[in-house]
């Protein structure tokens, strides 16, 4: 059986499930509920934490230490047409995105790449497609986990460190990871007009722009150097450069 | 005007029925075509063909729910004329992400033009949406139905687009178990 022929056998499903997914539009989240997330998050922090360092103790195989300086990353070309790289995490201390070049750990005190997971020396750089790289925050920021269907890594943050495990206790017992928050598409707070704006678990917001301007005649090749990172805590919006 | 009073100007075969029709589901039925087509052209085509179809199909039908019973014809028409023509077929990239992604649920070589199987597996399709939670079955409806890109749901679900992937990707999983164990793999 091919894809085309399963969907085809789609188009009969419900009305009802059709008409539904046209018509919604979810809520805006509000203060309170993020709050509340940000209150349960907080009593789960430990818990994820141990039992992540459990599953790298008990699982452990091949180590990789992978390490790329943020100017090597900098200066590497940025290919129109594929996405920007996305926030999957966001705290007061750090921010964690990836794109199809792996993980990356920004500092927001040092104002500096701390940490850099590359997916390239292992073949995990299809991040769409049938057999997607997953990546997965835990709670507290201290572990990502990346995965296909054929491969599964654990990426420790505090050690920069990334090793292949067997398997996700968290998975199989149904723990869930963190899923940051966004603001609606087109939000009147939204900090880019392009990008999705998402809200860390200290309430700032935060989204991934570029700093580059696409009309100027001499500009320079669009590398990565060019990509910035908004933050707005309070009335006060700070722009970080990854890789400079 | 509501969808059962233009129902009823098909009944009585008045051609304001298309007009009607058109002012308040040309664009939805537009986005369904263009997705899969990704060709402006093309689409109106087929959007066309979708109103005389449905012009020729009421009455004596009578749909309950005239934008998915529109939305069905169109994602037909669309996906009819994409397996018919291979220039489209290459120029629908887009598209082809989605199909990549369902053929790999359904790799094994089964009867699917069999009108019984389609209905078993119809069933339990209808069955695995009804078991999800309503903002995993939009998704999920969205990507395989609509053919939205990943960022499109993430935009319209306020989630990450790691969050779109993770979510189709269980599902997928999920629904392949689900037709293994219903021994359709």
């Amino acid at each position: 059986m091919k894809g085309l022929d399963f969907t085809t056998l789609l188009t009969n499903i419900q009305d009802n499930y059709i008409e539904e997914a046209d018509k919604y539009a979810k809520k805006k989240n509000t203060t309170p509920t993020l709050l509340i997330k940000a209150a349960c998050a907080a009593l789960v922090l430990g818990l994820i934490g141990s039992l992540y360092v459990g599953i790298q103790n008990s699982f452990k195989t091949d180590v990789l230490l992978l390490t790329v300086s943020a100017k090597e990353l900098g200066m590497e070309e940025y290919t129109f047409g594929v996405s920007l790289p996305e926030i999957v995490y966001s705290d007061e201390e750090k921010v964690i995105i990836y794109d199809f070049r792996g993980i990356y750990i920004y500092s927001y005190k040092s104002q500096e790449l701390i940490g850099f997971s590359d997916f390239r020396p292992i073949n995990m750089t299809l991040i769409q497609g049938s057999n997607p790289t997953c990546v997965e925050v835990s709670g507290d920021g201290k572990y990502v986990k990346f995965y296909n269907e054929n491969f599964k890594y654990l990426y420790d943050v505090t050690l920069n460190k990334t090793e292949q495990v067997e398997f996700y206790a968290d998975i199989d017992k149904g723990f869930n990871s963190y899923n940051i928050e966004a603001l609606p598409f087109g939000d009147s707070n939204s900090l880019t007009k392009d990008q999705i704006t998402y809200i860390g678990t200290d309430n700032a917001l935060v989204a991934v722009d570029l700093d580059y301007d696409f009309n100027a005649e001499n500009s320079d090749v669009l590398r990565y150097k060019n990509l910035i990172i908004l933050k707005q805590t309070g009335n006060d919006i700070i722009e970080y450069r990854l890789f400079e | 005007m509501n969808d059962n009073e233009i129902i009823e100007l098909y009944n009585q075969r008045s051609e304001t029925a298309i007009d009607e029709t058109k002012k308040k589901y040309h664009s939805y039925l537009m986005t369904i075509a263009d997705n899969i087509l990704y060709n402006k052209e093309d689409s109106e085509e087929c959007v066309s063909d979708t109103y005389l179809k449905t012009w020729n199909a009421i009455p004596p039908t009578v749909p309950t729910c005239l934008q998915a019973f529109l939305g069905k014809i169109t994602r037909n028409v669309a996906l009819n004329k994409l397996r018919n023509d291979t220039r489209q077929k290459r120029a629908a990239n887009k598209y082809y992400i989605q199909l990549d992604e369902l053929d790999n649920i359904l790799r094994a070589e089964y009867d699917i033009e069999s009108k019984i199987c389609q209905k078993q597996m119809l069933k339990i399709i209808d069955m695995f949406l009804a078991d999800l939670p309503i903002d995993k079955r939009i998704i999920f409806v969205r990507r395989y139905w609509y053919f939205d890109s990943i960022k499109d749901i993430s935009k319209r679900m306020n989630i990450s687009e790691s969050n779109v992937k993770i979510t189709l990707k269980r599902q997928r999983d999920t629904l392949k178990k689900i037709l293994n164990k219903e021994g359709y793999l």
